[in-house]
């Protein structure tokens, strides 16, 4: 790209600045149409309209851009270059360059090339090229499975740059990276739960008005690190601490429904709102003695009648922290409609004709997943995760709203993060990952094996995708899935433990 | 923000080879920022230095950032670094009033103004830091959070954990086992009757999975309308505007209380939401609001809930603070006249005030012009001081004319004994047309009322005066008439001629022949001095024109005898009487 590094070589003038940022601000704009099309063709069928529009966009951004005979751009350390210059971070750029770097790294792919003859790629050359990119996360092989698909396809505009002989501490920074991520996951559920449990403490105590600047200051951390890497926050909410229930379920239905917030686009203060609300969602429980919420078996009608004032005592003890009027009132309302249930069948039994705000949908959903593949006193059987979802999906349009239950399962697959499944082979095993993966019922897997002590220890991670070089089978085939209780397991003990 | 991450560390500590010119340019734009922020806190955001100090640092930013590049400058406890090379130390005497001390105080390690940075993103800086200023443990946030929180474009930070440092993470190697596997199987029949807050389990054991073979991809797919419902929905999210929802909620929560403290913490609530409703002027809102609440507080309730009514006759108490009905003034001094649809609002809600709104709502009315708003708030007064009048008798003894005036508007809608008083108050007033008209409303009131006011015969407006004794004269009155015979016995001396000849003619319309010796002593007395006192020739042509307008026998023999006098000036006297028209039989002073 001449002109680009012509200006480089440039003096520092105002005018060589003004003339960079006038740049940068072409290339953002060419990642986002590329990063945008992705997603939109994710969800339409080619003749959409907002496929055809994204198109239209991201043809239109290659022409702005393509200043000579290619334009590239590429990853490296993190960080992503357009010939061979950094994009400065900004926090308007800073998402979507985390996803692109993140989308590109699942690949293995370093960067794309797009040569001038992209001018004049047809739509459907675009849309194949897109599909074939994004289909190739679920390759072995990406780099070869895109290649090979451009030549067959006979497209030649564009070409891939792969991270060709990976250097040895490449690998080690990612395994750097991935550890990192899932400390920082460790980290900021930890901080999560102890600033509930400080709140809950200090509401109990009646100490007044509670300040929440540490709930804010890490759900702000959590919404940050999520928008990088939701998956990773996803596993670490299948975390049950039994002695800790409500405080570990509080955390949980909070990363869920952040990760749900995350996934429909909400704007990252909103994201922290949603967090703050879905964390404070069952603070009325600290009102209801011990002894009847772990009661088991059946509950009398005044007992019942308290567990059934829970949503209401979440939103009137909420009152209590200390927050601006309007932050409280944004909050308020999902905590008094989270078992309203979305035909508004639920509890507090009043008359009530308001649809569900979204925060309350959302959280409604987090929740009952977290809740029906939890163990409680009075409910010791469990449902493994893919089922949760298939009786929650079933019940959509009744207790669930229909559209998020669908987001909801694009998030976490059908096979969800944590889900013990049984293969074809006889081996146990833990779905670990399916990254890229919507809807495949082939994620990845780690092999659990069972020791002596009658414990069961992280084996090799394996792809489902994986076929038998012989007869080009699937290696191994899911053939039931339980919930990893049923088998003494804790799902993050092994997620979280090596690569 | 920027999270920490291996990388970072190096960033900062690594010292980039910084030229003499940058050192010095990002010392002079920090010296403008610190002095910009010297000038927040002393001067108004509106006050010329401080705008002045906003734009020099805006300008000094933009010169640095045409040169240079965006500014990353590293907060330390007692110093800002740009690369490794201070910049800027803290003052060792106020060290809390130096910002860079907020920004590390709260964690923040690094932070950045980039290209592009405007006035408004640093007044918003500002604001923030300002707002944090005090350290304080319970609060909603910090300088960290809400910077966050703003989003500022063109202003990137990191900041470090402040608060959990010393934390013990959840360790998952310790969990405890979960429970047995047999356990969790006994148990799946004993969940068909469980606890309410848990999803519905029965029937769970034929739940299929998600990944079932008869659910099909095309199912779990999102389509286009669904699509753009889910950007609807984040759109109105985006926007939240749930306020009508949010007290409907919130009063659904208030019935189910049962605890004073409890409810008084909901109510509370309601009356931080109600102040934001005034503000946003969502009065529609307020209103169903105040209706419901009324109702409340109208409904018999149990006997031992007792307290739910004073603690909503204190809400609506509260609401009527002075700190808080500003806003709804604020309100009344800008509706429109043509918003008849706000007028009404408004004047409904305002009924739902306490009286101790009245002393904000009579200035109102002398500031607007308006009828329909200047007869909408005097119907509000009207309706409170029949609830508790008090603030309205405060008001009487402010000596403000333009006020007494719009006050007797509001007074003669009202009736009462108290209401009389604040009239009679108001008959005190330094404006003469205050007190004339408090007088005849009065007087209009109960003729009577004449004795009571008889004090202003002397009163210094010719037009009061007139208005005493012509209320006097209205009616026979052995008090009124003791009264004029007292003051007529007085001291005359300096008294006016006409205001003299008035008060005789009013005795001879309220008085009897109790006047009549008095009266004769006036005109037959002393006829040889007409120089002095009561001698004067106006005296005894006032005591003729009473004894006339008394019309009795005993007046008659008396102005017979004048007719007759030797002295002139008694016969003159006399005579006067014939002349006057206004003493031929009827009193015409009233």
């Amino acid at each position: 790209m001449e002109q680009c590094q012509e200006m480089m070589s440039l003096e520092k003038t105002p005018m060589a600045d003004a003339a960079k940022y006038r740049s940068y601000s072409q290339f953002e704009e060419f990642l986002h149409n590329f990063y945008s099309l992705i997603q939109t063709a994710r969800i339409h069928r080619d003749n959409h309209t907002l496929v055809i529009e994204g198109i239209e966009k991201f043809s239109e951004s290659i022409n702005r851009c393509m200043q000579n005979k290619s334009l590239t751009f590429k990853i490296s350390n993190d960080q992503l270059f357009v010939e061979d210059e950094r994009l400065p971070y900004n926090r308007t750029t800073k998402n979507l360059f985390d996803n692109i770097i993140r989308y590109f790294d699942i690949r293995s792919l370093e960067g794309l090339r797009l040569f001038e003859t992209s001018r004049h790629a047809s739509s459907k050359e675009i849309l194949t090229f897109l599909r074939l990119l994004d289909s190739s996360g679920q390759q072995p092989d990406p780099l070869t499975w895109v290649t090979n698909g451009l030549e067959t396809k006979n497209i030649h505009w564009v070409e891939i740059i792969n991270k060709s002989e990976k250097p040895q501490d490449d690998k080690e920074s990612s395994y750097k990276g991935k550890v990192e991520r899932r400390e920082r996951a460790r980290k900021d559920y930890s901080c999560v739960k102890a600033s509930f449990e400080e709140v809950a403490q200090k509401i109990k105590e009646e100490k007044g008005q509670v300040g929440i600047r540490k709930t804010v200051r890490v759900i702000q951390d959590v919404v940050t690190n999520l928008i990088e890497d939701d998956e990773v926050y996803s596993a670490i909410s299948t975390l049950r601490i039994f002695d800790d229930y409500t405080f570990t379920h509080s955390v949980n239905v909070a990363m869920l429904s952040m990760c749900i917030g995350r996934r429909i686009n909400l704007s990252r203060r909103t994201l922290v709102s949603l967090g703050i609300c879905a964390l404070f969602h069952d603070l009325g429980k600290i009102e209801i003695p011990y002894e009847v919420l772990h009661k088991e078996g059946q509950l009398d009608d005044s007992e019942l009648k308290l567990i059934e004032e829970h949503s209401l005592n979440s939103a009137r003890l909420m009152l209590k922290l200390r927050a601006s009027p309007d932050s409280k009132a944004r909050i308020l309302l999902p905590l008094f409609e989270h078992h309203l249930k979305y035909d508004l069948s639920g509890y507090p039994h009043i008359n009530w004709k308001k649809p569900l705000t979204l925060f309350g949908s959302i959280i409604a959903i987090a929740d009952a997943y977290d809740t029906l593949t939890s163990s409680r006193a009075y409910r010791k059987s469990l449902l493994s995760p893919d089922r949760a979802l298939g009786l929650m999906f079933n019940r959509a349009g009744k207790d669930y709203d229909p559209i998020l239950i669908k987001v909801f399962i694009n998030i976490l697959g059908v096979y969800p993060v944590g889900t013990l499944v049984k293969l074809a082979t006889d081996e146990l095993a833990l779905v670990v990952s399916s990254p890229g993966k919507k809807f495949t019922k082939k994620p990845f897997v780690c092999i659990l094996e069972k020791e002596i002590d009658g414990n069961y220890k992280k084996g090799k991670t394996i792809d489902l995708e994986e076929r038998d070089t012989k007869t080009g089978n699937y290696a191994r085939e899911i053939i039931e899935t339980y919930h990893p209780y049923t088998f003494g397991i804790h799902p993050v003990q092994h997620i979280f433990s090596g690569n | 923000m920027q999270k920490e991450n291996s990388t970072e560390q190096q960033n900062i500590s690594t010292p980039k080879s910084l030229s003499a010119k940058e050192l010095q340019d990002a010392r002079q734009v920090i010296n403008i920022l610190l002095l910009a922020w010297k000038n927040y806190g002393l001067y108004p955001k509106d006050h010329t230095t401080s705008i002045k100090a906003f734009e020099n640092v805006i300008s000094a930013f933009d010169d640095f950032f045409t040169t240079h590049g965006d500014l990353r400058l590293s907060v330390e406890k007692d110093r800002l670094l740009c690369e490794s090379a201070s910049i800027h130390e803290v003052s060792t005497d106020s060290p809390t009033e130096d910002i860079i001390t907020l920004l590390y105080r709260d964690g923040i390690k690094w932070i950045e103004f980039q290209h592009g940075l405007t006035l408004d993103e640093l007044a918003s800086f500002f604001k923030i830091a300002h707002k944090y200023k005090m350290f304080a443990e319970e609060t909603e946030g910090d300088i960290v959070t809400a910077l966050m929180d703003a989003e500022l474009a063109h202003i990137d930070f990191k900041a470090i954990d402040i608060f959990w440092q010393d934390l013990l993470l959840v360790d998952f190697s310790q969990l405890a086992p979960p429970p047995s596997p047999e356990e969790a199987a006994s148990q799946f029949e004993k969940d068909q009757s469980q606890q309410p807050e848990a999803p519905d389990l029965k029937g769970t054991d034929n739940t299929i999975s998600i990944a079932d073979p008869s659910i099909s991809e095309a199912e779990l797919e999102i389509s286009y309308a669904e699509y753009e419902k889910l950007q609807q929905m984040v759109l109105e999210e985006e926007n939240w505007d749930n306020a009508e929802d949010v007290f409907e909620a919130l009063l659904v929560i208030l019935l189910r209380q049962t605890e004073p403290k409890n409810f008084a913490a909901v109510l509370n609530f309601i009356l931080e939401e109600a102040i934001v409703t005034i503000a946003l002027e969502k009065f529609n809102l307020l209103l169903k609001l105040f209706q419901s609440l009324q109702k409340l507080h109208s409904t018999k309730t149990s006997s031992n809930q007792t307290w739910v009514r004073p603690l909503i006759a204190r809400f609506f108490q509260d609401l009527s603070k002075p700190e808080v009905f500003h806003l709804i003034s604020e309100k009344l001094l800008m509706v429109p006249e043509s918003d008849t649809e706000k007028l009404k609002l408004l004047h409904q809600i305002l009924l739902y005030f306490s009286p101790e709104i009245i002393p904000f709502l009579v200035p109102v009315i002398m500031q607007r012009r308006s009828q329909e708003i200047q007869q909408m708030i005097t119907k509000v007064i009207e309706y409170q001081s029949q609830i508790d009048i008090g603030p309205l008798e405060k008001i009487a003894e402010e000596h403000n004319k333009e006020l007494g005036e719009k006050l007797l508007v509001i007074l003669n809608r009202l009736q009462g004994d108290r209401i009389n008083n604040i009239f009679f108050k108001m008959c005190e007033h330094p404006s003469d047309m205050v007190r004339r008209k408090a007088i005849k409303e009065l007087l209009t009131r109960d003729p009577l009322y004449a004795q009571k006011l008889f004090s202003l015969i002397d009163d210094s407006s010719e037009d009061i005066r007139t208005c005493i004794l012509a209320a006097a004269a209205k009616q026979k009155s052995t008090a009124l008439e003791n009264m004029l015979l007292n003051y007529l016995r007085g001291n005359f001396a300096q008294k006016d001629p006409t205001h003299i000849l008035a008060c005789y003619k009013t005795l001879g319309h309220c008085g009897s022949n109790r006047a009549v010796p008095f009266l004769r002593k006036i005109l037959l007395n002393q006829g040889w001095n007409s120089f002095i006192g009561s001698g004067k020739l106006i005296y005894r042509e006032g005591a003729a024109v009473a004894l006339t307008l008394l019309d009795t026998l005993e007046a008659k023999n008396v102005l017979q005898k004048a007719s007759e006098s030797k002295f002139k000036v008694i016969r003159k006297a006399f005579n006067g009487t014939v002349s006057r028209n206004d003493v031929s039989g009827e009193n015409t002073n009233g």
